[in-house]
């Protein structure tokens, strides 16, 4: 009796969905939906850098100047301006007054003081950036 | 092979008209299945449209182990639902009056006595009647003739569990059709005295 109730009730709702159409969205909604796709893709796409370009030429022109004047004068000229300096006519310093032409500098030595000029100047971007937008790190 | 394939393997390619086209064959029914659940267009339309901006940045990892409709019902159901907690909505509820004993023969001699303009009005009104997600399950059996197990994996519901619920929310629409027929079953009567 239930089973014959339940299959006529099935035939019954089969037979009215017969007729069911479906909700139609609204006519602009695929201009919406692509324009939505094609910000999102530009903002996946190209990211804004943390330091620009221009920024990336500065750092790399100052350091290939560092490394080819700092060779140049410091092999060409055995007396480098930064050696006669005397800093203790400014007051008792001197423990300033060491003799850079006692010191090796060499490209390692320049390669070092390269990175560490680098990477200070992106830990402070970069910490700037998140401390902008309150990101601990 | 399934006929959404070619277009979705265009699309991981980037070819942005061929996800045009998928977004073409299944927008509304994305929709109506998002109004059924939210129950107002505008909203279910923000729904939708969400639905098909996620789909678009997970099309790479479809991997086509379900029907990409069962898949994409999939991703719509759930944003539904993260809309309706979002806006902190109660889900829809009716008080259903009336006797569930149910004349099947009556109901069908009205029901196709109906014009069909009048069957579709009615139908239509008589889902938006249904609570909670009865819509959504009679949709996707009826409408899109998914089976049992499909409709478990969408919902994340135990395929019994979907039974029993369909069984209730048919005897639930039967009776809102029952009550929408009456008037025109006393026309078809008053029609038969003459």
């Amino acid at each position: 009796m239930k089973e014959q109730e339940n299959k006529e009730l099935n035939l019954f709702i089969k037979k009215a969905f017969e007729d069911l159409e479906l909700d139609e969205v609204s006519k602009d909604f695929n201009r919406t939906l692509f324009q939505k796709i094609e910000f999102s893709k530009k903002a996946i796409l190209s990211p804004k850098p943390l330091i620009s370009r221009l920024i990336w030429y500065v750092l790399a022109l100052f350091v290939v100047t560092l490394f080819i004047l700092g060779n140049s004068i410091v092999e060409i000229n055995e007396v480098f301006w930064l050696s006669t300096l005397k800093y203790n006519t400014i007051g008792n310093f001197d423990w300033l007054n060491f003799d850079i032409n006692e010191l090796k500098l060499n490209s390692s030595i320049y390669a070092t003081m390269g990175l560490t000029i680098f990477i200070v100047f992106q830990v402070l971007i970069l910490k700037n950036y998140f401390a902008k937008r309150r990101v601990l790190i | 092979m399934d006929r959404d394939q070619p277009l979705i393997d265009l699309t991981k390619q980037g070819n942005i008209s061929a996800y045009e086209q998928l977004v073409d064959r299944y927008k509304n029914m994305v929709f109506t299945l998002a109004l059924r659940l939210v129950g107002n267009k505008e909203e279910a339309e923000e729904v939708t449209q969400d639905t098909f901006l996620k789909v678009y940045d997970a099309i790479s990892n479809f991997k086509g182990d379900s029907k990409f409709s069962t898949w994409l019902y999939k991703i719509a159901y759930h944003k539904s639902l993260d809309y309706i907690k979002k806006i902190k909505t109660q889900p829809r509820t009716n008080s259903l009056d009336g006797s569930y004993e149910l004349d099947f023969q009556l109901m069908n001699e009205t029901w196709n006595s109906l014009e069909s303009k009048e069957k579709r009005r009615n139908i239509k009104k008589a889902i938006e009647r249904l609570e909670g997600e009865d819509g959504l399950l009679i949709t996707l059996f009826y409408f899109e003739e998914l089976t049992l197990k499909e409709i478990a994996n969408i919902t994340d519901l135990e395929a019994n569990t979907v039974k029993v619920r369909l069984h209730r929310a048919r005897k639930k629409l039967a009776l809102i059709l029952k009550n929408t027929l009456e008037p025109e079953t006393i026309k078809c009567y008053e029609r038969a005295g003459k």
